[in-house]
């Protein structure tokens, strides 16, 4: 098999997958040249080859002068054409049954024999095995999977503006597999890009004199021109007519592996989506999974500005429902235990309850963990967890038996924080909130039933009875510690929200105390790291406590709705505060008199005095200080579903103590300040987002 | 064109116009030669600035109305770089060491150590000694107030301190102990209502005795307010009339509509509102004790009798976790709460009392 022909048909990249047999050799009029067998006298051989294929690729993409490989040595030419091949094997063998992806019955087919035989069927993982195959198969919800195939319907055949299409969520909710079951139903070929693997060692340890310099500006520097490359001309052909079926015109192309470099710098990365709205003509649809933590990859790769500059659509999916994933489980536990290697008991309903349970919403998680639970050495570690949990289910089952209204909430409830150990037995996961909800866990402040046995003790005496609540449903200080967030931020957020959870003034009262009992315990710096923690309890608890409203299980009367969440406005305020005091203290310094009174007394009357102010920077800094805002009340900033705050006290601080030292061109600063405020205020209401609870 | 406020400020002790008794003593203590270290203290629009530059012209002569505004800049021992802006004349530096927040002790101490190490030139001439002029020393942290009180011993000799500031109750006793104090009272009404009447002469406008009256009593007996004020007053409408509305400045009427919508309706949604304004004073530089005070006075009025009490008790409470705390709104927003809360028990007990 030549090396030249490799790299030609991986062009048809997720075509040709068998590279290795010989019967996709369909290239001919390839000089036969160029052909090498032994990986020894690569270099010999490889430049004249390499300068052959510049020739002939230039000659078939006139239109992308600036994406051929003009640029790349004959080196990398070859390394690259080894590192395709090495690309398709990968593929191959890291994604076996997605080969059915181009809709090619025949083919495929073909291949998972091959692959039944190769592979002993015990190792493969479940998930893998049974990966969804038609709409019905998906654990996703049905509005989402209806969303994606509008979008693609809508797309597919529009051949102006190259749509792309950006899908985000958690890991494990099905992200990949509706794109494929839904190109797969459409007819739609789905080119699909997946990484290189980087150089083949092989080839490093012939000429040790160029393993430096291949590593240095090889790898990265290809995969970035691989990736454009592929993005720009996978489009651009059809498949070839091999096997006599009718060629599919309509085509998708996936990406959902990022080329590494790009996490490093997205600029490189913006360009070629900017270049591909220009040149390309198939659907894109890329697929990134949501972090709570760090720097999210949905905003370093797709910042909000170049989505709405591209109109990239971004449809956002939820965790699989405890429904859907507990019917998939069953299913799976089903069909495998009957047609599976091994016979084992089906595990009976409540591990599969707990299994998805503790997945948080994580379909291929579950499907794993129910895997290793079915295993023979750990099927008695299944047994121990039904154990525990089963004394929990019945308990809940009685409870749900009497509460016909809140019945099909009972996997949800359950979810509470006295299971979570019991569940880490199998396989459960380390979860972490959005902000966004975990805010809204701490607001909308969701109480379980109280066991009727023991009602009697938690019963307060007569006078106090107004104290009393339904039990939590979550552990506040474990919602905190989810999201991520210092307490200090995390009450800020609370402060700027909870007012509209609330109904009456009262409760308000006792809300707002203990909030500002937490300002109170932060006063001292020395302790304030340590009492951090203690403050954000407060905050929660009390947050929770008084809301009298909220706090029955049942109070269905009084239901809130959907309320949009805000930033809070307050280290907003103070920045542009202190640039104000800033400037007005430079501007007027002349003046000889203490902030205070220069703010509140001087600067208010020379704007009504109309004293001829000499200096812009005055004027401007005045009108900023004297103009009120009468109709607009609230300059707040929405709290996206799925924003990811990084912005911690100390890296606040610090900018904080930046801009504190005088700025020398104050003119500069003012205007700043001003835009500031305009944007702010040109935050209007926008429409309210639908959440689609995902516990069903 | 300067305010009012700056052209009519009197440059002696002799020509001031009120508090002569102590301008008189002032004199004599300047004509005695040495001099203690001053804190002069009153309140906001009182004339202690124009005192002190009496007394330093007294000392000096002329020569202390040169000014000039300096930049210095100062290295914290954690390598963190400072600059403050002061004015100065050849025999006095005036700072407000409170603009650079936490570390104003480190230039306190540095300010004060370059200009006492630096001796007068001409000695046979001029007093040996300069004076460094502190403001707003009631703002200094408690830090920088021990750090001052080692400065102020050991350069004794080549100068003087003068501080200024609103209420010594933020002074450490160490401090008071080793300064002259000097209170200067808030004019009375009548001596506000004289001094207005004399720069309207000077400025050849004919001002009714009941506008400058009603002047004085808005300023609060503040004269600085009180002849921005007057001269706000000159620019909306002359030849002055008896009845012409004195202005406010925005941010008063910002407040007052404020506490007019705490007033009108006590629920959930009212309060968010009113957080959004009390955002909006804060943009504005606002600070969070006037604030508080501000909405206070206005609340008050339209609060009964018994109200009253439990409403100010409210008040102090949060106005004292305000000043130690960081996040200013919580403590406000309780407030306004606690408010709404008793006010509408008020008006409920009020209405249940008719029936």
């Amino acid at each position: 098999m030549s090396k030249k022909q490799t790299k030609l048909t991986s062009l048809w990249n997720g075509n040709d997958y068998d590279s290795d047999d010989s019967d996709c050799i369909i290239l001919d009029p390839l000089p036969e040249t160029c052909s090498t067998s032994k990986k020894s006298d690569i270099s010999v051989v490889k430049i004249p080859s390499a300068k052959k294929a510049n020739q002939w690729v230039s000659s078939a993409f006139d239109g992308f002068d600036d994406f051929c490989m003009t640029k790349s040595t004959s080196k990398d030419s070859v390394k690259h054409s080894t590192s395709s091949t090495q690309r398709e094997k990968s593929v191959a063998v890291k994604r076996p049954h997605h080969q059915v992806s181009n809709g090619n019955d025949l083919f495929s087919t073909k291949r998972t024999v091959t692959r039944r035989t190769n592979v002993q069927p015990d190792t493969s993982l479940w998930s893998d095995k049974y990966a969804p195959k038609s709409q019905g198969d998906l654990a996703v919800h049905k509005k989402k999977i209806l969303e994606v195939e509008q979008w693609i319907k809508g797309h597919i055949d529009r051949k102006k503006l190259p749509p792309i299409l950006l899908l985000t969520g958690p890991t494990g909710t099905g992200k990949t597999s509706t794109v494929r079951v839904l190109t797969k139903e459409l007819r739609c070929q789905l080119h699909e890009w997946s990484n290189p693997l980087t150089n083949d060692s092989n080839d490093n340890w012939s000429d040790n004199t160029d393993w430096r310099n291949k590593v240095d500006s090889g790898i990265s520097r290809s995969q970035i021109s691989q990736f454009r490359e592929f993005l720009l001309r996978a489009n651009k052909y059809n498949t070839l007519d091999i096997f006599g079926e009718d060629v599919i015109t309509r085509k998708i192309i996936m990406v959902e592996d990022f080329p590494n470099m790009f996490y490093k710098d997205a600029t490189p990365f913006h360009d070629v989506l900017r270049k591909y709205v220009q040149v390309g003509g198939s659907p894109l649809i890329f697929i990134v999974s949501d972090s709570t933590y760090g720097e999210s990859n949905e905003r370093l790769l797709f910042p909000k500005d170049l989505q709405s500059q591209l109109r990239i659509e971004n449809i956002s999916f939820n965790p699989v429902a405890m429904t859907n994933m507990t019917k998939i489980l069953t299913k799976v536990a089903s069909e495998e235990s009957s047609h599976g290697s091994h016979r084992f008991i089906i595990p009976d309903k409540c591990v599969l309850e707990s299994i998805a349970m503790s997945s948080c919403g994580d379909i291929r998680g579950a499907i794993n963990a129910l895997q290793f639970a079915c295993l023979k050495d750990t099927i008695d570690l299944a047994a121990v967890s039904t154990n525990k949990t089963k004394s929990f289910t019945r308990k809940k089952s009685t409870t749900s038996n009497k509460k016909s209204t809140s019945n099909k909430k009972s996997f949800s409830k359950s979810g509470s924080f006295q299971k979570d150990e019991e569940l880490m037995s199998i396989g459960g996961r380390d979860t972490s909130l959005f902000l966004f909800r975990a805010l809204g866990k701490i607001l909308y402040c969701k109480r379980d039933e109280p066991p009727e046995n023991n009602i009697e003790k938690t019963l307060l005496p007569k006078h106090l009875s107004q104290f009393y609540r339904d039990p939590l449903q979550i552990n506040p200080e474990e919602v905190v510690e989810k999201s991520h967030l210092s307490g200090d931020y995390f009450g800020a957020y609370l402060h700027q929200n909870y007012v509209e959870f609330y109904n009456n003034i009262e409760d308000i009262v006792t809300a707002s105390e203990y909030m500002s009992d937490t300002d109170n315990l932060t006063v001292d710096w020395a302790s304030r790291s340590v009492l951090q923690h203690y403050v954000v309890s407060i905050a929660t608890r009390g947050v929770m406590f008084s809301n009298t409203s909220r706090a029955k299980h049942n109070n269905t009367s009084t239901s809130l709705g959907w309320k949009p969440l805000h930033k809070p406005q307050w280290y907003g305020t103070n920045k542009i505060s202190r640039q104000n005091a800033e400037s007005a203290r430079y501007l007027f310094r002349g003046m000889r008199s203490s902030p205070v009174v220069l703010q509140t007394e001087l600067i208010p009357y020379i704007s009504l005095i109309n004293t001829t102010l000499h200096d812009t920077g005055q004027i401007s800094c005045m009108q900023e200080l004297c103009r009120f805002s009468s109709h607009k009340v609230g300059r707040y900033e929405k709290l996206d579903e799925k924003d990811v705050d990084l912005e911690d006290d100390e890296t606040l601080n610090n900018r904080q103590h930046k801009e504190a030292t005088l700025p020398l061109d104050t003119d500069d600063v003012i205007s700043n300040s001003q835009s500031n405020l305009k944007n702010s205020q040109e935050v209007d209401d926008e429409d309210d987002v639908i959440i689609d609870d995902y516990d069903d | 064109m300067s305010l009012w406020v700056d052209k009519y400020r009197p440059t002696s002790l002799n020509k001031l116009d009120y508090h002569k008794s102590q301008a008189a003593h002032l004199k004599n203590l300047v004509a005695g030669g040495d001099f203690p270290h001053l804190l002069v203290y009153g309140p906001s629009g009182s004339g202690k600035k124009t005192r002190i530059m009496c007394i330093l012209k007294e000392l000096y002569g002329p020569g202390v109305e040169k000014l000039r505004i300096e930049q210095h800049h100062f290295t914290t021992p954690s390598k963190k770089k400072l600059e403050i802006s002061t004015i100065s004349s050849n025999y006095h530096i005036e700072v407000n060491p409170s603009d650079v927040g936490n570390n104003d002790r480190v230039v306190i101490q540095e300010l004060i150590k370059t200009v006492a190490q630096v001796n007068q030139l001409e000695t046979s001439t001029q007093r040996e000694f300069k004076v460094v002029l502190l403001t707003e020393v009631d703002r200094l942290t408690k830090d920088a107030q021990h750090a001052l009180r080692r400065t102020m011993e050991k350069y004794m000799s080549t100068c003087r301190l003068i501080l200024c500031c609103n209420s010594t109750s933020k002074v450490i006793p160490a401090i008071k102990s080793r300064c002259l104090g000097i209170r200067v009272a808030a004019p009375s009404i009548d001596e506000v209502c004289q001094v207005l009447q004399m720069v309207c002469k000077k400025e050849g406008l004919n001002l009714p005795g009941e506008l400058a009256r009603r002047i004085a009593e808005k300023s609060n007996r503040n004269l600085r307010k009180a002849l921005l004020m007057c001269e706000a007053c000159r620019v909306q409408q002359y030849p002055f009339s008896a009845d012409q509305t004195v202005s406010e400045p925005d941010w008063e009427v910002y407040l007052k509509e404020t506490a007019h919508m705490i007033v009108q309706q006590q629920s959930p949604k009212r309060l968010f509102e009113v957080r959004g304004r009390l955002y909006e004073l804060l943009t504005h530089c606002i600070p969070a004790d006037v604030i508080m005070k501000g909405l206070l006075q206005n609340l008050i009025n339209s609060c009964d009798g018994e109200l009253k009490t439990e409403v100010i008790q409210t008040a102090a409470y949060y106005e004292h976790r305000l000043q130690l705390g960081q996040k200013s709104i919580y403590h406000l927003e309780a407030f306004v709460a606690k408010f709404m809360a008793i006010y509408k028990r008020f008006l409920e007990e009020g209405i249940a009392d008719i029936f």
